[in-house]
């Protein structure tokens, strides 16, 4: 590449963040190349479901390559094993549980589909209830973006189910017309209403009236933008067999075909800086044609002005990764908190049998939630959660049909007996799924190992982190709400006791231990706000350090609240690009 | 199409339907029948001991072909008392029901007991579409839905797939 034509814009990673910005900047005109570590977008999704059929475990990472060059973490490795056994070094004192996938298209891939907007009180929860940390701007600020996020990637809600916590929808297009989404609601569940019907309408907790509320979700309910609606193949994660739910291809796609190019299999290792005008001159890659291979080649290349769009993880590694004598503390570090306050959404998992059938394991994997819990002035206390109601039975919580099929047959049972107490039992099976907020701590943090390399001789990530004491009270807080609707509901709670001998992901709070579960969220690591000596970004997602670097993903949140990321990575990315289109690249 | 030619099928199905309590059939057009796989997998001497597999087999066809025919429930009074009850020929019965019910064959080999964590295989794409599992639920394979938008919000149609 070197020698070759200097782009406008060079951005690292096709995941949502730098497919949308590459976009962007093409419907804009601009001379766009996107860096890839994985191989290029396959012309179907059948190669991808054949591995997920054939898969004895169908986790999230089920569907896609094993590739040495271009690793990720996977669910079977979240331990704290020495040595390691998956691609993250995890040095505790407990594992960070969530992973992402680095195929071209990111981890959307087997995301949920899940598109909630952050609240208004998620952006000042240290001005309003003394903890975490204030964004830069409030959501009144966001709120256009949203909008215009909602409608890029098509999410299907009702607004009047969503106007909940004081959050308010403009039109981002006509401010004179009041917002729609793009597409009508998902149907909730039939286990949605049975359960909202055994909450009934005036059950309090924490202040707040339970509700059972519909997800905003980027599915299609109408056929939109080309793409089939949902058939509730109940197969979200780890993927949709016919795309109804988006995934970040379809803006792979739409940059390409406005001429944005993609290097794919094209692993970016480092920055480089010139060391007289304190600019990033190029990004330094490697590339490779066998994944199970060596190198092929490697090279660099410039452009005006850079992305870094490699998820919270594999971007605070490369800047790090960069590090000089004259930047002895890695790329666009001067704040020291490259890689720092590394937060996900621990999950705290209940789950029980209802008195009647609820027929769970049909539709989208969830349609609908809890949100009641997601703010209020519990918060001074303890974290905030969200509720997420599943419709896939035990299937998270208990592996099943796999283990009570098994556990059954262990048990002797077997013809009409057999079939009679599985279904008995799988059409009563419901879960929570409760996605706790987590603070940022200076110690939760990510740097690139200095013991153990992939396959490309590129550092692995060393992970270190915990839960503080706040999310710990939070997580204990979603469990009781939990026990308190099972018993409103009478389910009987079958959440199986936690033991924390030998359960790397087991946690004490308050003598009670608990067992931790990832979100699939990976945020905070290159945050944004006002302050140069504590943030990595401005408030424009530009580098203090380097001013013709920009970042974009959830690596900029400062803070995350309860609201799953994508839909505010979104958000964020389309108002960046739209500074650096109007105001930087003019 | 259904191979015809292992004489052993049309038994094998019909144990099979009394280990799992479905009501199996050698359906003749049926494009990808998952009881000819699964009777290649049971008859594979690397997945189960063959002498124990044949005498299960043979025990089955003599309850099977009696006259007159057993009732269902004397089928499975029968398969109990004579395979189920015999220590050689339960694991591999068992290990019959979980592959119809959940595609997968366990490893007869590896530590008991088999729980949904235990090492195996997925018999093929095909098998996990079939897998009674999801049926028991009255819903379908997770990743394979014939259904239509919207189904989700009421209960299962006796026409649901």
């Amino acid at each position: 590449m070197d020698g070759q034509k200097i782009y406008d814009v060079v951005i690292v990673g096709a995941g949502i963040s730098g497919a949308i910005a590459a976009f962007k900047l093409a419907q804009a005109g601009k001379t766009v190349l996107i860096l890839d570590g994985g191989a290029e977008v396959p012309p179907n999704r059948n190669d991808y479901m054949e591995k997920f059929y054939l898969s004895l475990a169908k986790t999230p990472e089920s569907p896609y390559p094993d590739d040495p060059d271009n690793p990720r973490p996977l669910v079977l490795d979240i331990n704290l094993d020495n040595p390691p056994q998956g691609y993250f070094v995890e040095k505790g004192p407990l594992p960070f549980a969530s992973t992402y996938e680095r195929v071209a298209g990111g981890t959307t891939w087997h995301w949920m589909g899940t598109s909630l907007r952050l609240l208004p009180n998620d952006f000042c929860t240290q001005s309003k209830y003394g903890h975490g940390v204030d964004w830069a701007y409030d959501y009144d600020e966001l709120e256009p973006w949203y909008g215009r996020a909602e409608w890029e990637i098509g999410i299907a809600a009702d607004v009047q189910d969503q106007e909940y916590h004081g959050l308010t929808f403009t039109n981002p297009f006509d401010p004179s017309e009041p917002y729609n989404y793009p597409m009508p609601g998902i149907p909730q569940s039939y286990l949605d209403q049975q359960l909202s019907q055994a909450i009934g309408g005036d059950f309090v907790l924490e202040g707040q009236n339970i509700t059972v509320t519909q997800t905003p979700q980027a599915r299609n309910s109408i056929p939109f933008d080309d793409r089939r609606v949902c058939a509730g193949n109940t197969n979200c994660i780890p993927i949709c067999p016919i795309q109804a739910k988006y995934d970040a291809t379809v803006h792979i796609a739409k940059a390409q075909n406005l001429g944005v190019d993609v290097l794919y299999k094209t692993v970016v290792y480092s920055l480089s800086v010139d060391s007289t005008s304190g600019l990033i001159s190029g990004v330094n890659y490697k590339q490779y044609e066998d994944p199970n291979g060596p190198a092929t080649n490697s090279g660099s290349v410039s452009a005006k002005l850079y992305i870094m769009a490699a998820h919270a993880i594999e971007t605070p590694k490369i800047l790090l990764n960069s590090a000089t004598n004259e930047l002895p503390n890695g790329v666009a570090n001067s704040s020291g908190q490259v890689g720092k306050n590394l937060m996900d959404h621990p999950v705290q998992l209940s789950w029980a049998l209802m008195p009647t059938a609820l027929y769970p394991f049909r539709g989208p994997l969830s349609t609908s939630g809890v949100e009641n819990l997601r703010d209020g002035d519990f918060r001074k206390i303890h974290a905030a959660f969200r509720m997420e109601i599943g419709n896939e039975g035990w299937n998270w919580a208990n592996n099943d049909p796999w283990n009570s099929v098994c556990q059954f047959v262990n048990e002797g049972q077997f013809g009409t007996a057999l079939k009679s107490n599985l279904n008995e039992l799988f059409i009563k099976q419901f879960r929570f799924g409760s996605l706790v907020e987590q603070m940022p701590l200076e110690t939760n943090r990510i740097v690139p190992s200095t013991e153990y390399f992939d396959n490309l001789g590129i550092p692995r990530p060393e992970i270190h982190y915990d839960l503080d004491p706040y999310t710990r009270a939070g997580f204990a807080a979603a469990q009781d709400a939990a026990e308190a609707l099972f018993a409103k509901m009478n389910a009987a709670d079958k959440t199986a006791p936690v033991q924390l001998e030998g359960n790397p992901t087991a946690f004490t709070y308050e003598g009670k231990v608990y067992n931790l579960n990832g979100a699939g969220h990976v945020m905070g690591t290159y945050r944004m706000g006002t302050d140069s000596g504590k943030f990595v970004l401005d408030p424009n997602q530009q580098s203090y350090d380097h001013s013709n670097l920009f970042m974009v993903g959830s690596g900029v949140f400062p803070a995350v609240g309860t609201a799953n990321p994508t839909l505010t990575i979104v958000a964020t990315t389309l108002k960046t690009v739209d500074n650096i289109i109007k105001n930087v690249l003019k | 199409m259904s191979n015809g030619n292992d004489p052993d099928l049309a038994n094998f199905v019909a144990l099979s339907a009394v280990l799992t309590g479905f009501s199996l059939t050698v359906d003749p057009i049926d494009p990808e029948p998952v009881g000819d796989e699964y009777l290649a997998v049971l008859k594979n001497p690397q997945n189960a001991d063959q002498t124990v597999v044949s005498k299960m087999l043979a025990a089955f066809a003599s309850i099977n072909n009696q006259s007159p025919p057993l009732s269902p429930l004397q089928l499975e009074n029968a398969v109990q008392q004579q395979i189920l009850s015999d220590p050689e020929m339960l694991p591999i019965a068992q290990n019959v029901i979980r592959m119809w019910y959940l595609s997968i064959w366990y490893s007869l080999t590896q530590p008991q007991p088999i729980t949904g964590f235990s090492g195996g295989f997925v018999v093929s794409m095909n098998a996990y579409t079939k897998g009674l599992s999801w049926e028991a639920a009255q819903a379908h394979p997770m990743g394979y839905s014939e259904m239509h938008f919207g189904y989700w919000a009421d209960v299962p149609q006796p026409d649901d797939s």
